[in-house]
């Protein structure tokens, strides 16, 4: 996403407008499907997120990258979503297993199972704050800056949020005897 | 690695191998000119709105200010107001006579009328 694209997306070119929301459709997607669990949802709040960033790109002061910039507005829609409470189930291949992966992961969906299904569901139960920093940290490979900026919260904060995150998912996933007991202490930087 | 970096990397790579089925631009950019047209045609509306308003109010604001003011006897009266028009309530009796400054027209019935 160079500044040329963005600043003609700004100006209402058609092309470069196209040419953003391609780069960003699957972050979005996938940042909404992890919150809210279900497909059809995360379509929606995708498309709120585009029609969102569209309509607020000329607010965009290049402060940071425009992929953090967005994810912004795709947790905020995700976050509202949420809060009107009116979610479809999960989908049984989030919970279940590897079915609904792309085609052109097939080698994710033999490693998929057992393991996957676990940490997704000791993820659910998490609180949704450090849900949100657990998938924007380690499953969007953001920084913990990053991650504080589209959570709208002070550096600190994530780290602390992450630490207790997985804390929690380490002491679930040994109860059900996931993973050995007495692992070592994970720290976030 | 820990058993449990392990397993976030594991359901990492499922994450990551989630993508937005077709195309999110051809779905919402079509959307978005339907959307950006009602907002320049609400934004046009809502101007023409106050531009109106605003006639309205600088045809009516004089009167309506100065109504009250005129009434309460803070401003005088203009012309098209009722209380313009007076009426005798009393004469008040002409100075008397002095016989020095006495001239012909001088007399005692002239009086003024308020």
């Amino acid at each position: 996403m160079d500044e040329k694209t963005i600043e003609q997306a700004r100006k209402g070119n058609r092309h470069a407008q196209t040419a953003l929301l391609r780069d960003l459709q699957d972050p979005w997607y996938r940042l909404c499907l992890s919150m809210l669990g279900n497909a059809d949802d995360a379509r929606d709040a995708t498309q709120e997120t585009a029609l969102r960033f569209l309509r607020q790109l000329h607010t965009f002061r290049g402060h940071s990258r425009l992929k953090t910039w967005s994810m912004g507005i795709a947790i905020n829609v995700a976050r509202e979503t949420r809060r009107r409470g009116r979610l479809l189930p999960p989908d049984p291949w989030l919970v279940h297993g590897a079915d609904g992966l792309s085609e052109d992961a097939p080698h994710v969906a033999m490693e998929s199972g057992e393991e996957v299904r676990h940490v997704r569901d000791v993820l659910q139960q998490l609180p949704h704050r450090q849900q949100e920093a657990i998938v924007l940290r380690f499953f969007e490979d953001l920084s913990v800056d990053e991650t504080a900026e589209i959570m709208q919260c002070a550096p600190g904060t994530v780290k602390a949020t992450v630490h207790q995150a997985l804390r929690s998912m380490r002491s679930k996933l040994e109860s059900w005897g996931v993973i050995d007991a007495g692992e070592t202490t994970e720290t976030e930087d | 690695m820990s058993q449990l970096w392990d397993q976030i990397g594991q359901a990492r790579r499922e994450h990551r191998s989630k993508s937005y089925t077709g195309d999110l631009a051809a779905d919402v950019l079509p959307q978005a000119r339907r959307q950006s047209f009602r907002d320049v045609a609400s934004r046009a509306l809502r101007g023409a709105l106050a531009v109106a308003a605003a006639v309205v109010l600088a045809w009516f604001w004089p009167e309506q200010i100065t109504g009250p003011l005129r009434a309460a006897g803070v401003l005088p009266p203009t012309q098209s107001d009722p209380a313009y028009n007076t009426t005798t309530t009393g004469v008040i009796p002409a100075l008397p006579d002095f016989p020095g400054l006495a001239t012909p027209s001088s007399t005692a019935d002239d009086s003024f009328e308020i």
